[in-house]
C-alpha cells in the first residue's frame, strides 16, 4: 500500500465538497432504495444529470454513495412494507417483516443497519487490498483475454440470474444486436444508421437505461397505481437488545466476507449473496426453526452479505472495466460519460482518484449509520409518498435526464420506445440485467473480438493460446453447464424419491 | 393474452431477420478485413433469430398452460391501467413534439398535468396542480440555473 496516496486521497474525500457529497449520495440513495419499485439501478439512472458540470471525482463520489446507500435502502421498505426495492433486498423480509409484524420494527431495522455497516466496511477493507492486485494481473490481459472476460460476464449473469436461461440469453443477443448500430470504430462502415446522423455514434445507452429502468418501471407499476397501499408497520424501539445482538453478531461477521466473494464474482451479486447469506445461517443455527418467525440473525445474515457484495462488485468494474450485474452496468456508463475510463490503467494513472473514492466509501458507511439510526423517523415518511405522485414525477425525471444527455428531443422517441421494451419484458418476466450489461459490453467485446483476429492474422487459435483464455473458456462452458446438471440432478433425485 | 405473450419474441424476430437482411447489404470495409464489420452483427443476428424462434414455439405450445405472468398481463388490461399507460406514451409524444418550440416550462407544465389528471382523475385537482406547478418550477430552477444546463 502506498500511504503517499493514502493520505492524498484521505484529504480529497474529507474536504467539505466531498464530504456533502457523500452524504447527499448516501441520502438520495436511501430513499431511492427504500421506495418500493424502484431499485438502485433505476435511482442512479435517473440521478446521473444531477452529476453534470460536477468534477468527475466528485461526481463519482456521489453516483457510488448512492449506489450503496440504496443497497441500505432496500431493506427498510422490506421491513416495513414487505416489499422490497430490489432482489438484493428481498432476503431481508424473511425475517425482517414478520420482525415489524412482532412490534420489533426498530430492532429489525437497527440491526439491518449495523449489519451493512460491517458488511460494507469488511469489504471496502477487501476492496483496499484485491483491488490493486486485481488491476496490476487485468494489464497482462490482451484483446483475446478480454473478449473472453466479457464473454464470461455476460453467460455468467445470463445463468445466475434465476428463472429461464432461454429468456437471459435473448435478452442478452438483443442488446449485443443494438450495440452494432453506428458507425463501425475500425473500419469507418455506417452500420444500420438508415441514414439518420443521430444514429451514427449509435443509440446512447444511457437513454435505453432511463428508457428500461425509469419509464419502464413507472409503466409497470401502474399496473398496482389503484391497489389499496399495504399497511406500514410502527417502529417503536430504535434499538436492539443484548440478546439479539449476540445472537446476530457472528452472522454478520461470518456473511461479510461470503458476500464480499460473492460480489466480485461477475454476474452474481446482491441477491445471491444475501440469499447465500441467509440460507447459511439457518444451516449453521441450533434453532432453525426460528428462521422465518421473525428472529434478528435472519436480518443480520443477508444484510451483511448484501452490502458487502455491492461494494466487491465495484473491483471487477474499477480495476477491469467490467461490470458484474445490471446496476453495475448503469455505473459504468455514468462514470464513461463522466470521462473517467474504468480499467487497470485507471489505477496506474490516477491512484489519488482511487483512493479517494475508498476513503469517501468508509466515511459513506459511517454517514449511513447515522442517516438510518437517528434519521429513520424522517427517512420511513418516505415511504408515504403516494405512488400516484411519485411515479409521474420519475417520469419527468426521465425526460429531463435524457434531454440533458444530447439536448435532442428525438431521444424522448427512443425512451417511449425503450420504455414500452422495458414494460414487455417486466410483463414476461424476461430478465434486463444481461441486455443492459451487452449494451454496455458489448462494444468493446466486438472490437477485442476483431483486433484479437488481426492479430493472429484470422487464426481463432488466438483465443486458445494463453493460459489465462482456457481458464476462462472453462468458466464460461462451467457458466453455461452448471445450471443444466443441476436441474438434471434434481430431477433425478425427484425421481428416485 | 396469447397475443400479449408472443408479441415481444415476434418483435426479436423481426429485430433479427432485418439485422440479418441488413448485414448482408452492409458496405465492405476499405481498409483490413473487408467483412471485418459484417461478423458480429451477423452472429447476434442469427443466434437472436435462432432462440427467439425456439422460444416463440414454445410459448405458442404452452399458451394454455398457467404461467407467473399471467396475472400482471390480464392486471394490464383492467380498470384504468391501460388508459394511464396509453396516456402516458401518447401524452409523451406530444412533449417530444412541442418541447423545442413551446419552451421546457409550458411544454412540462402541460405535459405533468395531464399525466397527473390522467392518473388521478378530477377529483384530486389540487393536488395535481400544485404537484406540475411545484415540480416544473423546481426542476427548471435546479437543472437550468444551479446546474447550467440549458433547457429551451
Amino acid at each position: 500500500m502506498d500511504y503517499g496516496y493514502f493520505i492524498d486521497g484521505l484529504m480529497n474525500a474529507i474536504t467539505p465538497l466531498n464530504l456533502l457529497f457523500v452524504f447527499l449520495g448516501g441520502l438520495l440513495g436511501t430513499i431511492v432504495g427504500m421506495l418500493p419499485g424502484l431499485g438502485p439501478a433505476t435511482g442512479v439512472a435517473v440521478l446521473i444529470p444531477v452529476t453534470f458540470g460536477m468534477e468527475p471525482i466528485s461526481a463519482m463520489i456521489l453516483l457510488i454513495a448512492i449506489y450503496y446507500g440504496a443497497m441500505y435502502g432496500g431493506s427498510r421498505s422490506s421491513i416495513l412494507l414487505n416489499t422490497p426495492g430490489d432482489a438484493s433486498a428481498i432476503a431481508a423480509s424473511f425475517d425482517g417483516y414478520p420482525m415489524a409484524k412482532n412490534g420489533q420494527a426498530g430492532q429489525a431495522l437497527a440491526i439491518a443497519t449495523i449489519a451493512s455497516l460491517v458488511g460494507g466496511t469488511v469489504a471496502v477493507v477487501g476492496f483496499t487490498f484485491l483491488a490493486g492486485p486485481l488491476a496490476d494481473f487485468a494489464i497482462r490481459f490482451g484483446p483475446a483475454e478480454y473478449f473472453l472476460l466479457m464473454l464470461f460476464t455476460l453467460s455468467a449473469i445470463v445463468s445466475l440470474s434465476r428463472g429461464d436461461m432461454l429468456k437471459g440469453f435473448i435478452s442478452m443477443l438483443f442488446g449485443l444486436v443494438l450495440i452494432t448500430i453506428g458507425v463501425d470504430a475500425q473500419s469507418s462502415v455506417y452500420r444500420f444508421t438508415m441514414g439518420l446522423p443521430q444514429l451514427t455514434e449509435g443509440i446512447d445507452f444511457l437513454i435505453v437505461i432511463i428508457g428500461i429502468y425509469a419509464v419502464g418501471e413507472v409503466l409497470y407499476n401502474f399496473i398496482a397505481i389503484n391497489r389499496p397501499p399495504e399497511k406500514k408497520n410502527k417502529v417503536e424501539s430504535l434499538w436492539f437488545t443484548k440478546e439479539q445482538w449476540k445472537a446476530s453478531r457472528m452472522p454478520i461477521i461470518r456473511s461479510a466476507p461470503l458476500g464480499f466473494l460473492i460480489g466480485v464474482l461477475p454476474g452474481a451479486g446482491g441477491s445471491i449473496a444475501s440469499m447465500l447469506g441467509y440460507t447459511t445461517e439457518r444451516q449453521l443455527s441450533k434453532t432453525p426453526e426460528r428462521f422465518g418467525q421473525g428472529t434478528a440473525e435472519g436480518v443480520a445474515a443477508p444484510e451483511s452479505a448484501n452490502n458487502s457484495a455491492s461494494v466487491g462488485a465495484l473491483i471487477p468494474l474499477l480495476s477491469m472495466g467490467i461490470p458484474g450485474s445490471g446496476t453495475t452496468a448503469v455505473l459504468l456508463g455514468a462514470l464513461v460519460m463522466l470521462g473517467i475510463q474504468p480499467g487497470p490503467l485507471l489505477f496506474e494513472s490516477e491512484p489519488t482518484t482511487i483512493w479517494t473514492l475508498i476513503n469517501s466509501m468508509f466515511i459513506g458507511n459511517l454517514f449511513l449509520v447515522v442517516i438510518n439510526i437517528l434519521l429513520v423517523g424522517l427517512l420511513i415518511k418516505v415511504l408515504d409518498t403516494p405512488s400516484h405522485i411519485l411515479y409521474p414525477l420519475i417520469l419527468m425525471l426521465g425526460f429531463v435526464g435524457a434531454y440533458t444527455l444530447s439536448y435532442s428531443t428525438i431521444d424522448f422517441y427512443i425512451l417511449l420506445a425503450f420504455g414500452v421494451l422495458g414494460l414487455a419484458f417486466k410483463l414476461l418476466r424476461f430478465p434486463i440485467a444481461p441486455l443492459i450489461l451487452a449494451l454496455i459490453v458489448g462494444h468493446d467485446m466486438e472490437q477485442n473480438f476483431r483486433k484479437s483476429l488481426i492479430v493472429s492474422d484470422g487464426s481463432p487459435s488466438v483465443f486458445f493460446s494463453s493460459p489465462i483464455s482456457i481458464v476462462l473458456i472453462i468458466m464460461i462452458i462451467l457458466s453455461i453447464s452448471v445450471p443444466f446438471i443441476l436441474t438434471a440432478v434434481k430431477n433425478n433425485k425427484a425421481k428416485q424419491a | 393474452m396469447t397475443a400479449v405473450k408472443l408479441s415481444l419474441p415476434a418483435v426479436f424476430i423481426l429485430t433479427a431477420v432485418v439485422f440479418i437482411i441488413a448485414t448482408l447489404n452492409l458496405a465492405q470495409a476499405q481498409l483490413g478485413n473487408a467483412f471485418g464489420p459484417h461478423y458480429f452483427p451477423m452472429g447476434a443476428s442469427v443466434l437472436l433469430l435462432v432462440l427467439s424462434v425456439f422460444y416463440f414455439i414454445r410459448s405458442y405450445k404452452e399458451r394454455h398452460q398457467e404461467h407467473k405472468e399471467d396475472e400482471d398481463i390480464q392486471a394490464i388490461a383492467q380498470g384504468r391501467t391501460p388508459y394511464i399507460i396509453v396516456g402516458t406514451l401518447v401524452f409523451g409524444v406530444v412533449y417530444a413534439l412541442i418541447f423545442d418550440f413551446a419552451g421546457y416550462i409550458i411544454a412540462t407544465l402541460l405535459y405533468l398535468g395531464v399525466l397527473m389528471f390522467i392518473i388521478n382523475g378530477k377529483s384530486r385537482w389540487l393536488i395535481n396542480i400544485l404537484t406540475t406547478l411545484i415540480f416544473t418550477f423546481m426542476s427548471w430552477y435546479i437543472f437550468a440555473e444551479m446546474l447550467n444546463i440549458s433547457l429551451p
